[in-house]
């Protein structure tokens, strides 16, 4: 887990440093060689997805819900935040989350759900709390991840649509889109596939991964083929 | 415990309402109208009107021949019914049972409450002057029974506390009419020279009852303590209610904090010693000029936790106006369950995280209110509206199998009309445009038919397609309807899969 050696000593010791800051906050950090991006993903901190369409929406929830079952299985008690009421609650046990865990909190302001969530976070009986929140600057975000510290909850921001995407206190911001999914030359759909980009990490270089949900786990995938158009049955064929 | 009530007259209550309002008319002669059928009488008239001869029930013109000056005012109606509700709901600083007694009266049941305010006298004097304070004529009257207070307040000027087993003889001097009897009745017993009520207990109930019908008994039982009197309370008087008087009126956060924490200490020792939990908190608090504000709070599990209730009113501070002080809270828990104290031994644990996780939705509940905290549990049915129930319960059980057809993650709140080509019957559909942008469909599973529960509504049956277009944005979709040749489907966009 240990940051790879810096040339020189001055480099080294803020290395190092900045690798005891990161520990205190309670994130670790993932190593250079890291091959999912899914380390990155650490409980007791506080990560960030961003959409810009509603399919993106989609695939990000789903992308969440994976992981979610990924960290917690199929433990204890998750808030979820929601802006509108769309998130569909049987569409998440496809994804190994039984919908009655879930505890929906309707929220539509941006700064109600901020508290709400920061409450959420200092409350040790929850695994995970999911906010759906558009806007959220450092100073809100870094409350998050106070309170996350604290109890060892972990956070996770959906945020569709933002307008302003700079610097927030989370561990990574992320941004994943639907991809084709996974059909193995079959018919139909296939297992859902997202491309996702890990635009931010503390203490890791960004990076980008294909993952696909199949056999109830998350799997990193190659980008699947170039799709062909459907074949229609031509009559007489 | 010897029953004890007061009864509350305001004589001129509309009018003193008005004057109250607008200063300028308290001293001119004034008189608030009502219209039936097209004639204007008078409903209502101040001091100054009632002196020039005018009295209710007059015409307007006769009231202006008698007072040419008279300023007609229009009546509001359920003006007074609202003052009064007004007005009872500020008597809950004496005792927890007030009712109102229209069309201008009070009934207060202070047994057992007396003593909270220095005696009877102290209460009494109290009462009627603060309310002459306000502005309004007040007549009152302490006694046994509800009937006696009231025939006391309005037909006896010089009594106002009748003691305890002297009911009759305060009864005997006043009219009949002070038993609160219908009009006629009163009428035709003047006439037959029955002035006194001296009088009319002489007379045989027997001769009473087949001359005024059984009304008029019950009137006479009422008054005399024969027979009880049940009020129509204004609200449910709490068992578990604590008060605090603050004599020098309190108007900072931190002194109402201060006192919420006195109270909320008390009440939870008695709960505790009780073996009870509250649901529901309802925190009281007396201005200084007589306005009441109301705080409520509710728990999602019984709770007795002082800490925990303060955070819940913490959130509702910034509501309370003080305005010029507040001199007293009540706290009263209307809605109290039964409550084992703290497990101890194996199952703490569980039975802590389900409580600590309790209060943090009241908290939450607290702040977005308790309907948009809910779960999701599954529910008998196909279509994807009605398969699952919202529930506020944090406790409840699915009490049907989730069933696992593949569903989108995110489903629209109202289906979506889409522009689509579809080549072939029952073939899922080439492209689709939405919002002007073209969608090529790559992919595709379906139909899956969902009929309409023919039951619950009409509708068509639905034939859904699961669609993934060239990017790889995955959608749900379906045609209203079967497939008909003569006519163009109609389609709609339903959801999102991840």
């Amino acid at each position: 887990m240990l940051p790879a050696q810096p040339k020189t000593t001055k480099a080294k010791d803020i290395e190092y440093l900045r690798y005891k800051i990161r520990q205190l906050e309670g994130y670790r950090g993932i190593s250079r060689t890291a091959e999912t991006g899914l380390e990155a993903i650490q409980s007791g901190v506080t990560h960030e997805f961003i959409s810009h369409s509603p399919s993106e929406a989609a695939a990000a929830t789903g992308f969440l819900s994976a992981l979610l079952t990924r960290l917690m299985g199929d433990k204890g008690a998750i808030v979820w935040i929601v802006k509108t009421k769309t998130v569909y609650a049987p569409g998440l046990l496809q994804f190994g989350l039984a919908p009655e865990r879930i505890i929906f909190a309707h929220v539509p302001q941006d700064r109600d759900a901020l508290w709400a969530m920061e409450e959420c976070l200092r409350c040790k009986q929850l695994s995970a709390v999911v906010g759906e929140i558009r806007e959220a600057n450092l100073t809100a975000t870094r409350r998050l991840q106070l309170a996350a510290e604290g109890t060892g909850a972990t956070g996770f921001l959906l945020r569709h649509n933002p307008k302003r995407t700079d610097n927030t206190a989370c561990a990574t911001r992320w941004r994943v889109r639907p991809a084709p999914g996974i059909t193995d030359h079959l018919p139909g759909l296939g297992a859902p596939a997202w491309h996702a980009e890990l635009l931010r990490a503390k203490g890791s270089p960004p990076g980008e991964w294909h993952f696909a949900w199949q056999d109830g786990e998350i799997r990193t995938v190659h980008p699947a083929a170039k799709l062909q158009p459907i074949k229609l049955f031509a009559v007489g064929a | 415990m010897n029953p004890r009530f007061i009864s509350v007259w305001f004589p001129y209550l509309l009018t003193d309402w008005l004057a109250r309002r607008h200063p300028e008319l308290a001293k001119k002669p004034f008189v608030i109208c009502d219209s039936d059928h097209g004639r204007i009488f008078v409903a209502a008239t101040n001091v100054h009107a009632e002196r020039a001869g005018i009295v209710r029930g007059m015409d307007l013109p006769d009231a202006r021949a008698l007072e040419p000056s008279v300023q007609k005012i229009d009546h509001e109606p359920c003006r007074a019914e609202k003052l009064l509700g007004a007005m009872a709901d500020w008597c809950l600083r004496y005792t927890p049972s007030v009712s109102v007694d229209p069309p201008a009266g009070i009934f207060l049941d202070v047994t057992g409450c007396a003593h909270l305010m220095g005696g009877e006298k102290k209460l009494l004097k109290d009462l009627l002057l603060r309310f002459r304070g306000f502005g309004y004529e007040t007549h009152a009257a302490l006694a046994d029974t509800p009937g006696t207070a009231w025939a006391v307040a309005r037909y006896d000027h010089k009594k106002y506390i009748i003691p305890t087993g002297e009911t009759k003889q305060a009864l005997a001097t006043l009219p009949p009419a002070a038993l609160r009897l219908a009009d006629d009745d009163a009428h035709t017993l003047s006439q037959l020279g029955i002035t006194t009520n001296a009088r009319l207990f002489a007379l045989p109930r027997a001769t009473l009852t087949r001359r005024f019908g059984p009304g008029l008994c019950l009137r006479l039982d009422q008054a005399l303590g024969d027979c009880r009197e049940n009020l129509n309370l204004r609200r449910p008087a709490p068992v578990y209610s604590e008060r605090l008087n603050a004599p020098e009126g309190i108007l900072t956060a931190e002194g109402i904090a201060i006192a919420l924490q006195k109270l909320l200490d008390a009440l939870c020792r008695r709960l505790e010693a009780d073996r009870k939990g509250l649901r529901a908190v309802e925190f009281t608090l007396f201005r200084v000029d007589g306005h009441v504000e109301n705080l409520s709070i509710g728990t999602g599990r019984p709770s007795r936790k002082p800490a925990h209730l303060m955070r819940l009113f913490a959130e509702k501070f910034d509501k309370i106006d003080p305005g010029l002080g507040l001199e007293l809270f009540i706290l009263s828990a209307p809605h109290v369950e039964d409550m084992n104290p703290a497990q101890d031994g194996m199952f703490e644990s569980e039975d802590g995280d389900r409580a600590a996780l309790g209060e943090l939705v009241d908290r939450l509940a607290a702040r977005v209110g308790r309907k948009n905290i809910y779960r999701a549990l599954p529910q008998a049915s196909h279509l994807p509206e009605r398969a699952i129930k919202l529930t506020e319960a944090m406790d409840e059980k699915p009490a049907a199998e989730w069933t696992r057809p593949l569903r989108p993650l995110h489903l629209l709140p109202a289906p979506e009309p889409i522009d689509v080509m579809a080549p072939v019957p029952d073939y899922p559909p080439l492209l689709f445009r939405r919002d002007g942008k073209l969608h090529r469909i790559r992919r595709a599973d379906g139909p899956e038919r969902i009929e309409p529960e023919w039951w619950i509504a009409k509708g068509t049956a639905r034939d859904y397609y699961r669609l993934e277009d060239e990017d790889g944005n995955r959608y749900w979709i379906y045609r209203a309807g079967s497939y008909q040749p003569e006519k163009p489907s109609a389609w709609f966009l339903h959801g999102y899969f991840a």
